[in-house]
């Protein structure tokens, strides 16, 4: 519940194949888009518009429109537009900054003796709930509470709000949180609260996303003898503040129908996929102080694959993350709709086990990356409208924006060579050749045309070098991964082998192939996607305390005491970089980059996945539409403020 | 008629019990976790937290229990009405299913009925008519109905009545504020296109069922003999012919009642029509097996239950069927 924007969904990116983007946006008009845009009306053809309304096609809805109930895209626009003051905010551009709007003065301040850092917030005094109630600290600190205790969990609610606050363990730790203070959250009046971050989770670079927190109406989701109270040890909820979570959690509670809101918009209904919304009438603004003019919005399911065309006719007003060629090209061509695109914060990528088979050795995995055809990929399957990444970032990310010249000219771009994955692989133990797994002798790659393999000496006999790829059904991506690895791994003496499977089937062996028994294990790559957030840590994916679990899926281990690949004088392992980047104040942003590009090059040299892509993303609007400039980070559901019909 | 019911009845349970081991350990059998769809692997960025979350959603969808558990505790709590936890919605499953069964309802009442009403009286006209123009006219309907997948005849209506003539929308459900006269004219509105692909689909196989069951019966002995005693054409085709066709035709009718409830996956994708089909497919991929199963076994009882109605059909439609 609360707003629900927790630290963690501001501050980390998931592995996901979903859409996201770049910071550069740009607009793209239709041919005749200028000359249509200075008459448009239903007499020039186009459909007739209703201009208190903007109608949005989504893909799906899975209705849970507070968070700790997965993280559906479009659930989260429908969040993103009933939800506001959050005491940070995320820029255009992905930067984090403090809600103005909702905060009329922040104080931070260190304990000397501890290191746990206070965020003491002092709200504005305008807010107010749609239904005219204002909006005091007790309602942030409700969110708080109401987020990280137990019962919530128990109602079925995943989140980790709070965890980096003093005392979260501690009200954690009963059977229940009611009565149960919670020493790093502080009611202090009715327009003051406090957070305390705990020493232990500082310091950190993205830091404010630690007391990212914002409001949940108390005077709603509260039993109506529900109080909160300030102690010593922190601020205490009794026990029928949390007694409404099953009617919340329920088909026809909270979750799935927010009554009362702080955003922008409210929900007016929602029956059969379609949410309707009009405009919030006690709504201040967002963090730069703009309110939408548009009165009604309305999000509806529609057939993704038809997405444009409904636009073109009149069906919808907006889709967004559109990738593909051909309809790219249908909604330039035509005159009843605009454009805009920008990079997606993410990547295709082929996932190496670090763990198991040949691609344990950091020299296979990079001649892997040698004989993927990129190019291919990006021209055939996303037909352009992509570009090839060098290593685990994203084209929007601020550190690469800062670093366009510096990746070109200090990564290693991996070009498809089958001769260079040869060479290298005549580094590795896999030097031995045969063509029937008998007569062994030194690799010749002459004969490497389609059943001479490379072979390494085991204990007891020769090791074919195999490589297993699971990929995923209906994906052009793997189709295409597929074909070109056919042509291509068996001339580098490659024995090569794929598997289609579902999606979930995939997640399941990425993610927990590690948990099977080394004879059960079957696949070596993984092709998928990976999107950022807008606080980058890489610190879960790659560093080796999190070897056993899914975090660190690939299984990499580059620490110091056993580093994945020989160091260089003065490189720096995963391990080190990852916890380094982390471990630096907000303030101290040129460390950071420096730190980002280590970590970069180390991750170039391991290449424990081949990044693949990266799209760009369109957002296809009618072409009267004014305003419509949006970025990974700001999704037509924030630039909705700056929107208005030109007609 | 009572003895007849209660001794089919009985039959259908052995047979159910059997579908639903063989149910539950297909489902059982297939790969991929429900867990993970409702915590994505890589959401939660803490391995303690994670795994208590895991062990809370693995409780609530009863999978913390020995495989034979889950299932009699699946068929225990399925009698009393607990149909469990849903992981796509996050949601009991009785919860989940009231509004796309109702929207399947409608469409599937409306298309039957439409199909019914046209393929009777053209059925009996075409097997009169046989080898007409007419009747090879639809012949041909029928033929090229019955190829079309269900998938090209809704883009095509889409291409044709919402892209380009912009007569009906392309897809989705109507948005006008709920229970108002607006919301019911546009649900009409929106429910038009895949009534047609649903009816076309119904329709070409009715006909030829129809048509067939009609020209089988007036070349029987006893419409010679009713046309030699000098009865009226129409009183030989409707009284004597008509009542003999439509035997085969109560067995396509009681299936086609089961599937009124069933949902008609591919046409309601296409036009996200919010309806049962839809939710099935959508369940079925993110592995959300309580709900799949649910919803399978209650096909299946339907099934099971349709040939009880076919046959009380057989015995109200033919008197020398006698139910006892």
């Amino acid at each position: 519940m609360k707003n629900l924007r927790s630290p963690m969904m501001l501050a980390f990116g998931a592995l996901l194949l979903a859409a996201c983007g770049g910071v550069e946006s740009s607009t793209v008009s239709s041919e005749s888009s200028a000359s249509s845009s200075e008459s448009s009306s239903s007499s020039q053809g186009l459909p007739t518009q209703d201009p208190n309304q903007l109608v949005v096609g989504v893909p799906s809805f899975n209705q849970n429109f507070i968070g700790g109930f997965g993280n559906n895209a479009y659930d989260v626009m429908i969040r993103n537009l009933i939800f506001s003051y959050g005491t940070f905010a995320t820029t255009k551009a992905g930067e984090i900054v403090l809600n103005d709007t909702a905060v009329d003065d922040l104080v931070v301040t260190t304990d000397s003796v501890t290191g746990d850092k206070t965020y003491e917030f002092t709200l504005n005094a305008d807010l107010k709930w749609s239904d005219g109630t204002a909006i005091t600290a007790r309602d942030y600190v409700f969110s708080i509470l109401f987020d990280a205790s137990k019962e919530w969990a128990a109602a079925g609610a995943n989140t980790t709000a709070a965890r980096e606050l003093v005392g979260y363990a501690a009200y954690r730790a009963g059977t229940t949180s009611a009565g149960e203070p919670f020493k790093g959250v502080n009611l202090i009046s009715s327009s003051k609260f406090a957070v305390t971050i705990a020493s232990t989770s500082l310091p950190y670079f993205y830091e404010t996303v630690f007391a990212s927190f914002g409001p949940s109406p108390f005077h709603v989701l509260a039993g109506p003898t529900a109080a909160i109270t300030q102690t010593a040890d922190g601020a205490v909820m009794n026990a029928a503040g949390y007694e409404r979570m099953t009617e919340i959690v329920s088909a026809t509670g909270y979750r799935r129908l927010p009554t009362v809101v702080s955003g922008m918009y409210t929900l007016q209904s929602f029956t059969n996929g379609v949410a309707s919304l009009t405009l919030n009438p006690y709504f201040i603004g967002d963090f730069q102080g703009k309110k939408p003019t548009i009165p009604n919005v309305v999000v509806k399911t529609i057939n993704s694959s038809l997405d444009v065309d409904l636009v073109i006719s009149g069906d919808i007003d907006i889709t967004t993350g559109v990738i593909e060629g051909a309809k790219i090209q249908k909604a330039i061509a035509s005159p009843a709709t605009d454009l805009t695109y920008y990079a997606r914060n993410g990547y295709g990528l082929l996932a190496m086990t670090a763990d198991f088979g040949a691609t344990s050795d950091y020299r296979v995995r990079q001649a892997m990356a040698h004989l993927t055809d990129r190019q291919y990929t990006t021209d055939v399957v996303l037909e352009g409208y992509g570009s090839i990444t060098y290593s685990e970032y994203g084209l929007a990310q601020w550190m690469y924006q800062d670093s366009v010249d510096w990746v070109e000219d200090n990564l290693n771009p991996y070009e498809f060579s089958i001769t260079e994955a040869n060479r290298i692989l005549d580094t590795t133990e896999y030097v031995f050749g045969s063509s029937n797994g008998t007569a062994f002798e030194p690799f010749d790659a002459t004969k490497a045309t389609g059943s001479y393999f490379r072979y390494r000496q085991v204990e007891g006999g020769y090791q074919q070098l195999r490589i297993n790829h699971l990929g995923t059904e209906n994906n052009t991506i793997t189709d295409s991964l597929r074909e070109r690895f056919r042509a291509n791994l068996p001339r580098a003496g490659i024995r090569y082998s794929v598997t289609i499977a579902d999606f979930n089937a995939l997640l399941d062996q990425y993610y927990f192939a590690y948990e099977l028994p080394a004879a059960d294990r079957l696949y070596h790559i993984f092709n998928l996607a990976q999107n950022f957030g807008a606080a980058y840590d890489p610190y879960f994916s790659w560093h080796s305390n999190f070897l056993g679990t899914f975090f660190n899926a690939n299984q990499l281990e580059d620490s110091p005491t056993n580093p994945a690949a020989p160091l260089a004088t003065g490189e720096k392992t995963l391990d080190e970089l990852t916890v380094a980047m982390r471990s630096l104040e907000p303030t101290q942003r040129t460390e950071y980059l420096a730190l980002w590009r280590e970590y970069q090059l180390r991750w170039n040299k391991l290449i424990p996945n081949v990044p693949l892509y990266s799209n760009q993303y369109y957002d296809v609007f009618d072409s009267r539409l004014q305003g419509v400039e949006t970025s990974p980070f700001w999704t037509w559901t924030n630039a909705i403020v700056d929107m208005s019909w030109d007609l | 008629m009572i003895k007849f019911l209660l001794r089919r009845v009985t039959a259908l349970i052995p047979v159910a019990i059997f579908i639903s081991i063989l149910l539950f350990t297909i489902f059982k059998m297939m790969p991929g976790d429900p867990i993970n769809y409702m915590i994505p692997p890589g959401s939660i960025q803490d391995p303690e937290i994670y795994a208590a979350l895991v062990a809370i959603a693995r409780e609530k969808l009863g999978l913390d229990q020995p495989v034979l558990l889950q299932y009699f505790y699946w068929v225990r709590n399925m009698l009393i009405g607990d149909f469990g936890y849903s992981s796509l919605f996050q949601l009991p499953v009785s919860q989940v299913l009231a509004e796309p069964l109702f929207n399947s309802i409608i469409i599937n009442v409306f298309s039957i009925t439409i199909a019914f009403l046209i393929s009777i009286p053209v059925g009996i006209i075409s097997a009169v008519r046989k080898d007409s123009i007419h009747d090879r006219g639809w012949q041909v309907f029928s033929i090229v109905g019955l190829s079309m997948p269900s998938f090209f005849v809704g883009l095509t209506l889409i291409f044709v009545f919402a892209l380009t003539l912009g007569w009906f929308p392309a897809g989705g459900m109507p948005f006008e504020n709920p229970g108002s006269t607006e919301f019911y004219l546009s649900y009409f509105r929106y429910m038009v296109l895949p009534i047609i692909t649903l009816t076309i689909g119904a329709l070409a196989g009715t006909i030829r069922y129809v048509r067939g069951s009609m020209i089988d019966a007036l070349s029987k002995d006893y419409i010679r003999t009713a046309r030699s005693k000098g009865l009226a054409e129409k009183v030989v085709i409707y009284s004597h012919a008509f009542r003999n066709a439509l035997i085969p035709v109560v067995t396509i009718l009681a299936f086609s009642i089961v599937g009124l409830f069933g949902g008609s996956a591919i046409t309601e994708r296409i036009f996200v029509w919010n309806g049962i089909g839809s939710v099935l497919i959508n369940a079925l991929t993110v592995r959300d097996y309580n709900l799949v199963l649910i919803m399978n076994m209650f096909y299946a009882v339907l099934a099971l239950l349709a040939n009880i109605i076919m046959d009380i059909g057989y015995a109200i439609v033919d008197p020398r069927v006698k139910v006892n």
